[in-house]
C-alpha cells in the first residue's frame, strides 16, 4: 500500500502538480483507502507540521534577503569585492564568487542570491567579452554558497525535521562554505586565465579599497549580528532572523537611503508568497512522514540501508550518490523534508554526528541546484544571460569536478564541519 | 463569456486584497519577534504570548499565500516532463494539474471545517484563544486557492481561444 502511495505521488509529480499538492493528495488517498483513521486527521497533521517556532526563521530570512536585494546592499558588496579581486584574471567572475560568499552570510536562499548578484554581474561580464555560458555558470555555481553558509533555509529545515540544533548546524557550515568558496575562486581563475577573460582592470589603490570598505561596512556588520548573536547565545536563529530584517530595514532606509517605506508592504507580501511556496511543502511533508512512520517505512528503509552498506564509508558514498540523483530532480527543501528523517537515524547508527550529516546532505543537494534538468540556479542565471539551459549547463560543466571533490572532502573529513561547533 | 470575465475581474480584486493581507500579517510576525527580543533584553521581562501568536500568524500566511502562489505560478513543481511534451499535450497536462489541485482543495476545505469544529472547544496554551481561530486558516486558505484554480482554468481556456482566432 505504500507502493500505491509512492507511485501515485510520482505520477502526480511528473504531471507537474506542485510538490506539496502531490504529496498531500497521494497521502490522503492512502489514508482513505488503507487506514481507518478519521480523515480530518489529515488537516491536523498539516497544521502541526507548521506549528513550530524554529520554522518562523524562514519567512524572516526570505524577507531580509528581499530587503537587501533592493536596499542597495548587493551593489555595495559587489563594489567591495571589485576593489580587492577585480583586477585579477577573470576579475568579474572572481568578484561574483566573493560577493556570493558575503551575500551567503546574509541570506538563506540560493536562487535569490543568483538573481540579486547575477542581474548586475552577468550583463557586465558579457559586455566585457566573457562568453555568456561562462558568465551565467560562474554566478550560478557560487550561488549555492547561500545554502551552505549560514543562515540557510535548508539548514533550518534539516534542524527542524531531525531535531538537531539549528544554531550548531549554522556554525558548522561556515568552514565548508569558505573552503568551497576558495575552490570556486581558483576554478574561475584557471578558466579565465586560459580564455583570457578579464585582467584588464587596473588594480584598486588603497584609497579606493578603503572607500569600498567604508561604504559596505554597515552591510558587512549583518553577519556579525546574525552569527555572533546565535554563537553567543543572545538569541535563537528565529529571533536572529527578525533582528536581521530590522537591521536590513535600518541600513536600507537610513544609511543607504534606497528603501522606500511606501513599497515596503509589497516586499513583505512578496516574501510572504515565497514563504508560502516553501512552507506548504513542509505541511504536506509532515503529513506524508506521519503516514510513512505509521507504516514503519523509515524503519524498514533504515534496516535495508544499514544492511546493504555495512559500514559508514559505504553508507556515505551511497548517500552521496542518492542525493546527487535526487538533487537533479527536486529542489533541496523538499528533498531534506522527506529524506532527512530516514537517512539521519542510520547515519547516527554508523557513528556519524547528525550535525556533520546535515552539512553533507546540504552540500550534496546544493549541487542539485546547478545540475539539469531541475536546477533553480541554472534557471535563474540562464534567464539573466538570455541563453538556453543547455548552454548554461555547458558553462557549469568544468565546475562539477570541483563540486564533487568538495562533497567528498566534506563527507569524509568530519573535522571541517565539526571543529567550529566543538569550540562553542 | 461575460460572466467568466467578471469572475476573473472579481478574483483579481480578491487577490489584490489578499496580497495586502499577507504582507501585513508578515509585518505583524516581524514586529512580534522583534518585541520579544526587546522585552527580554531591554525590559527584562519575557512576553509569554508573542511566540504563539507569531506561529499562528505564520500558518495563516502559508495557507493564504498558497492561493496567490498558485495564481502566480510560484508553487514549486517538477517541470521536467511538461517541458518536453508537445503543445497540445501540455495544455491537457496543465489542465489536469489544476483539476487535481481543485479537488484536493475542495477536500481540505471540507475536512478543514470539520477539524475546526472538532477543536473549537479547546483553547490555545499561551493566549487562551479558541483553537478554531488558527485552524480556520486551512478552510479559508484552501477555499481561496480553489477559487484561484478555477480562475487559472478560465484563463487557460480564454487564452487558447484567443490564440486560435
Amino acid at each position: 500500500m505504500t507502493a500505491v502511495l509512492l507511485v501515485l505521488m510520482f505520477v502526480l509529480l511528473f504531471l507537474s502538480v506542485p510538490i506539496a499538492f502531490a504529496m498531500a493528495a497521494a497521502t490522503i488517498v492512502s489514508v482513505y483507502v488503507f487506514s481507518d483513521f478519521p480523515i480530518e486527521v489529515v488537516t491536523q497533521k498539516m497544521f502541526t507540521a507548521l506549528d513550530s517556532f524554529p520554522l518562523l526563521a524562514i519567512p524572516l530570512f526570505v524577507l531580509a534577503g528581499k530587503l537587501m536585494e533592493t536596499g542597495g546592499i548587493s551593489r555595495r558588496l559587489i563594489n567591495l569585492a571589485s576593489a580587492f579581486v577585480g583586477h585579477t584574471a577573470g576579475g568579474y567572475a572572481a568578484v561574483g564568487v566573493v560577493t556570493c560568499l558575503f551575500f551567503g552570510t546574509m541570506t538563506g536562499s540560493s536562487a535569490a542570491t543568483v538573481a540579486a548578484i547575477g542581474s548586475i554581474l552577468i550583463p557586465a561580464m558579457i559586455s566585457r567579452g566573457y562568453s555568456p555560458r561562462f558568465s551565467a555558470g560562474a554566478i550560478a555555481v557560487p550561488g549555492e554558497l547561500s545554502s551552505i553558509i549560514p543562515p540557510s533555509i535548508p539548514m533550518i529545515l534539516y534542524g527542524v525535521t531531525t531535531g538537531t540544533s539549528i544554531g550548531t548546524i549554522f556554525i558548522a557550515g561556515v568552514i565548508p562554505g569558505i573552503i568551497l568558496g576558495l575552490m570556486l575562486l581558483a576554478t574561475v581563475f584557471v578558466i579565465s586565465k586560459r580564455h583570457g577573460y578579464g585582467g584588464d582592470v587596473e588594480k584598486a589603490n588603497w584609497r579606493e579599497k578603503l572607500k569600498a570598505i567604508k561604504e559596505s561596512a554597515a552591510a558587512m556588520f549583518m553577519p556579525v549580528i546574525i552569527l555572533g548573536g546565535i554563537y553567543a547565545g543572545v538569541f535563537t536563529p528565529t529571533e536572529a532572523a527578525a533582528v536581521a530584517v530590522l537591521y536590513a530595514l535600518i541600513i536600507g532606509k537610513f544609511v543607504y537611503k534606497e528603501l522606500k517605506i511606501r513599497s515596503l508592504i509589497g516586499f513583505f507580501a512578496e516574501a510572504a508568497i515565497t514563504t508560502a511556496s516553501i512552507m506548504i511543502i513542509i505541511a504536506a511533508a509532515g503529513l506524508l512522514s506521519w503516514y510513512l512512520t505509521l507504516n514503519m517505512i523509515p524503519q524498514q528503509a533504515a534496516e535495508f540501508l544499514t544492511e546493504i552498506s555495512g559500514n559508514h564509508i559505504v553508507y556515505l558514498l551511497l548517500v552521496n550518490l542518492l542525493l546527487l540523483i535526487v538533487g537533479m530532480f527536486f529542489e533541496a527543501s523538499s528533498a531534506i523534508l522527506v529524506l532527512a528523517p530516514i537517512l539521519t537515524p542510520v547515519a547516527i547508527q554508523f557513528g556519524i554526528d547528525p550535525v556533520h550529516f546535515g552539512i553533507i546532505m546540504i552540500v550534496n543537494l546544493a549541487m542539485g541546484m546547478v545540475t539539469p534538468p531541475v536546477g533553480v540556479n541554472l534557471f535563474v542565471s540562464c534567464q539573466i544571460a538570455n541563453i538556453s539551459l543547455e548552454e548554461v549547463t555547458k558553462g557549469v560543466l568544468p565546475f562539477y569536478i570541483v563540486l564533487l571533490f568538495n562533497i567528498l572532502l566534506i563527507s569524509y573529513w568530519p573535522a571541517l564541519s565539526m571543529w567550529l561547533p566543538s569550540l562553542m | 463569456m461575460y460572466f467568466l470575465r467578471l469572475y476573473l475581474k472579481l478574483m483579481d480584486k480578491v487577490n489584490q486584497v489578499l496580497f495586502w493581507i499577507v504582507g501585513i500579517l508578515l509585518g505583524a510576525v516581524f514586529v512580534l519577534l522583534v518585541s520579544q527580543v526587546y522585552f527580554r533584553y531591554v525590559m527584562n521581562s519575557s512576553l509569554s504570548w508573542s511566540e504563539e501568536a507569531a506561529r499562528y500568524l505564520t500558518i495563516w500566511i502559508v495557507f493564504l499565500g498558497v492561493a496567490l502562489g498558485l495564481r502566480r505560478k510560484r508553487l514549486i513543481a517538477v517541470e521536467v516532463v511538461v517541458q518536453f511534451v508537445p503543445k497540445k499535450l501540455e495544455f491537457a497536462f496543465r489542465m489536469l494539474v489544476l483539476l487535481v489541485s481543485l479537488v484536493l482543495m475542495a477536500f481540505l476545505f471540507y475536512f478543514g471545517i470539520r477539524m475546526g469544529i472538532t477543536v473549537s472547544n479547546k483553547t490555545s496554551t499561551a493566549m487562551g484563544i479558541p483553537m478554531w481561530i488558527p485552524y480556520a486558516a486551512i478552510p479559508i486558505g484552501t477555499l481561496l486557492t480553489l477559487l484561484n484554480a478555477i480562475a487559472a482554468m478560465i484563463e487557460m481556456f480564454t487564452e487558447k481561444e484567443a490564440s486560435a482566432t
